[in-house]
């Protein structure tokens, strides 16, 4: 291999950026929506998703598609529908947990996107920033809404 | 800090470092460039921050006496093989063989009659010294992951993707307000630091286990460095 004359300025460090900087090193997802993006990202990750749409709490009432993307789903029903999404007890990494984290995105972006409400305690930069990296590996018509849902005031 | 990127063509370590560390020993005298450059790029300013922590400052400059140690030091044939055969970590051993390079010049530096600077003992430390290194070193490693990542990113013609995990990650910028300067949506811009980010990761965690760092031990490495920069 071949080294290169570094074209690049050498930022500045200050501890602060190197904090951040040495946290992209850690093996272990350092956001849980890490570990959901992980496994969308996989290569079966097509299936997975069909499952965690039939599963999701907003099918109980028709098509996740409708219900949440096309904005049918009231202000009172993404309430019902993000408290079931919490309600799993299931172990952080397991499928079950990542399907009740991925509704659980899907059902804020919902509350954003069509109600201008944030349905999350987080704050929302980092609302926007998870649903932003979701949507980076989630097929359409999922990635539309969730990049639109960041556009929403709320 | 220096940095281990030169105008000069050096071999670059693959992903499993202690495998190019190994080959380069192995290489005997034909792998050691690489591999003194490496390490001088990467302790150099761990050491001087050692060096200025030590009773031995008066010695003489920092920059000079780090220059002088690895001059002395890299040149034996055995020097990292007795690191491999030590087990330590090599910044640890690099301090320790600083030390003894120290006492080396002092003694040749007493022979000649220059001792009127000496306040301490030899070989006693102002205060320990194994944080402030390890916060030098973690700058150190950071700036060699941000390197070889950035050089990566250029040889791949990615370019716009290092700049928009510069803005994200370093500067702390939201996807949506970078996203313009380059034509691409907050998903995508996402998308492309995410591509950066697994380059810069695996650099890091190269650079760590270099140091000696057993693959299983990375992450608490880390977490130890973040404690030392202010996580």
């Amino acid at each position: 291999m071949t080294e290169h004359a570094d074209d690049h300025p050498t930022v500045p460090l200050t501890d602060r950026a190197v904090t951040r900087m040495l946290t992209l090193g850690l093996s272990r997802p350092a956001r849980p929506i890490d570990g959901l993006i992980e496994r969308l990202s996989a290569p079966d990750a097509a299936g997975w998703l069909d499952v965690a749409l039939r599963l999701s709490p907003a099918a109980s009432d028709g098509d996740p598609v409708d219900r949440l993307v096309h904005g049918q789903a009231s202000r009172a029903d993404l309430e019902v529908y993000k408290r079931s999404a919490q309600a799993s007890n299931a172990p952080p990494i397991s499928d079950e947990a990542m399907r009740g984290m991925f509704a659980y995105f899907t059902i804020v972006a919902a509350g954003l996107a069509h109600h201008g409400i944030l349905l999350t305690s987080r704050p929302r930069e980092q609302v926007d920033e998870f649903l932003l990296d979701l949507a980076a590996v989630l097929p359409e018509p999922w990635h539309s809404f969730l990049c639109r849902a960041t556009e929403a005031p709320a | 800090m220096g940095s281990p990127r030169s105008s000069e063509q050096h071999d670059v370590f693959p992903p499993t470092l202690n495998t190019w560390i190994d080959r380069k020993i192995d290489e005997g005298e034909t792998g050691r460039p690489d591999l003194n450059h490496y390490v001088m790029s990467v302790y150099a300013d761990p050491l001087k921050v050692y060096f200025r922590g030590c009773s031995m400052r008066w010695l003489g400059e920092p920059d000079d006496i780090i220059a002088g140690f690895f001059a002395n030091r890299l040149a034996r044939p055995n020097f990292f093989n007795d690191w491999k055969s030590a087990g330590n970590r090599l910044r640890r051993w690099l301090m320790n063989a600083l030390l003894f390079y120290l006492r080396e010049v002092s003694r040749e530096r007493r022979r000649h009659g220059h001792v009127e600077d000496v306040v301490d003992e030899i070989g006693e430390w102002t205060d320990g010294p194994e944080a402030a290194v390890d916060r030098a070193w973690a700058f150190a490693l950071v700036r060699n992951a941000w390197e070889r990542a950035s050089n990566d990113c250029r040889d791949a013609g990615q370019t716009a993707h290092w700049e928009i995990f510069v803005r994200h990650h370093h500067d702390g910028e939201a996807y949506r307000d970078i996203a313009p300067d380059f034509g691409v949506d907050a998903s995508q811009a996402a998308v492309m630091v995410r591509t950066v980010t697994k380059k810069f990761k695996q650099a890091l965690r190269d650079c760590i286990a270099m140091d000696g760092v057993a693959p299983g031990e990375i992450d608490d490495e880390i977490r130890m460095l973040l404690e030392i920069t202010g996580s």
